[in-house]
């Protein structure tokens, strides 16, 4: 086993001449005793496992950072604003803006993770880099932990399923490209959780949903892990929908404990009319076996890093 | 020779059954699918800078990012392979400029694209793409 600083190069005696660079926005002043400690990512057989990140704790402010991207930022780049006030897109009653609460995390009796829908609408927007438009949801989601012990920085990972629905009952649907069935098991007769993927482009081989701040965030015991999505279909579609399971996980033991999930998500009716699906999301603790399967069937494509979650 | 070799290809990319409104080849000031490959892939021969290449393509881009929209907004887009052009596809990490016009090819919703992308070296290529929705 070799042990490698995320975003780094190898350790040699325990100390990394990189980590004492300042670096653009930071500068780790204690990086060499929490790396010398841990934080580390592994490389097992030759694939590099995500362990947690050194770069998110215990650091402090050397050269301003730069600002962090908003709700606002996300909205205006993806023509959400506008749709917002031109009320093509509305707020989700009894989700924009409203928190579900997840106990129970990990072994702590007392320890929460809560899902707060900052931005959840429901509409129609011009979806400007396909000049179309796109009928479905916005959402912001902040994961806040509080009581979870060991587990103090979190990634989030987002699975989901294309559907439909065949007289009232929901099945999955093809999820559009040959990579997306690819993570979805669709061609493994004994595929668990068939249909089930983890979020990401075609060409993502990391499976965080977040790959920049445009998009959210990674949290800590002090800051809430961000997500930004605004999932929808062409305002053409019918009898179409989407399935989400946002789940925050913790890689303070090595392997990806999950500690708690929110599901959510949209369904275009054969009318066009969308809604929220389920009307009102869920959040409980630890993992859910869409989120497993889908991350087994993910770790084990070639070129991908990792989710090594703790089954 | 080469000339023939050009006439050939350009047959090749139009023959009805590779992209389906691409045998259609006329001198509107809006140009039909083959038109619109032609120009496109003509351009590129012809290394007109990224920034004049809606000026001389006579129709609007869906995306043009030398006019002032941010390759950002493209980091999360579905462009997914164009199966007609397998070859041909975007790089987006390596791209400094990009721009692209829809091909309005019947019989699937998803736009399919054809555009010029700018690399990080200056140099241009065309590429071809479906984009999924979000």
């Amino acid at each position: 086993m070799r042990d490698w600083r995320v975003g780094g190069g190898t350790l040699a005696d325990g100390h990394d001449a990189d980590a004492a660079t300042p670096a653009p926005g930071k500068q780790t002043l204690v990086g060499d005793m929490q790396l010398a400690q841990g934080g580390m990512a592994t490389s097992e057989g030759g694939q590099l496992f995500s362990g947690p990140d050194p770069a998110m704790t215990a650091t402090i402010p050397s050269v301003a950072t730069p600002d962090k991207k908003t709700d606002k930022n996300y909205e205006d780049s993806m023509g959400v604003t506008k749709a917002i006030t031109d009320k093509a897109m509305v707020p989700v009653d009894g989700v924009n803006g409203k928190s579900f609460v997840a106990k129970g995390i990990a072994g702590h009796k007392d320890g929460t993770v809560t899902f707060t829908f900052d931005r959840a609408f429901l509409g129609t927007y011009d979806y400007a880099a396909a000049g179309k438009k796109v009928l479905g949801v916005h959402v912001a989601i902040s994961a806040a932990l509080a009581g979870c012990g060991e587990h103090k920085d979190v990634k989030l990972i987002q699975v989901l399923r294309n559907f439909t629905k065949t007289a009232g009952a929901v099945t999955a649907a093809d999820p559009g490209t040959a990579k997306r069935r690819e993570r979805s098991g669709t061609s493994d007769a004994n595929a668990k959780s068939k249909g089930w993927r983890v979020d990401g482009l075609d060409s993502d081989t990391t499976p965080f949903y977040v790959s920049d701040d445009l998009y959210g965030n990674h949290g800590s015991d002090t800051e809430a892990a961000k997500l930004r999505d605004t999932p929808g279909n062409w305002d053409t579609d019918r009898n179409v929908g989407k399935e989400f399971r946002t789940c925050a996980v913790s890689y303070a033991n090595g392997a990806g404990v999950v500690l708690a999930c929110v599901d959510w998500g949209y369904y275009i009716d054969d009318a066009g009319k969308a809604s929220f699906y389920p009307a009102t999301p869920t959040a409980y603790a630890g993992a859910v076996s869409e989120l497993t399967d889908a991350a087994a069937r993910w770790d084990g494509i070639a070129g991908n890093t990792k989710a090594n979650l703790k089954p | 020779m080469r000339r023939a070799l050009a006439l050939a290809v350009l047959a090749a990319c139009s023959a009805p059954g590779h992209d389906s409104k691409d045998s259609t080849m006329t001198n509107t000031s809006s140009p039909t699918n083959g038109d619109l490959v032609a120009q496109v892939r003509a351009a590129v021969t012809a290394h007109v800078p990224v920034d004049l290449l809606e000026a001389r393509i006579r129709e609007k881009p869906i995306v043009d990012t030398t006019k002032g929209f941010k390759l950002d907004q493209l980091k999360r887009v579905n462009f997914v392979e164009d199966p007609d052009h397998p070859d041909e596809q975007l790089a987006l990490a390596n791209a400094r400029a990009i721009i692209y016009w829809d091909r309005h090819v019947a019989g699937d919703s998803n736009p399919h694209v054809v555009g010029v992308q700018q690399r990080s070296d200056g140099t241009t290529a065309i590429f071809f793409s479906v984009i999924l929705p979000p």
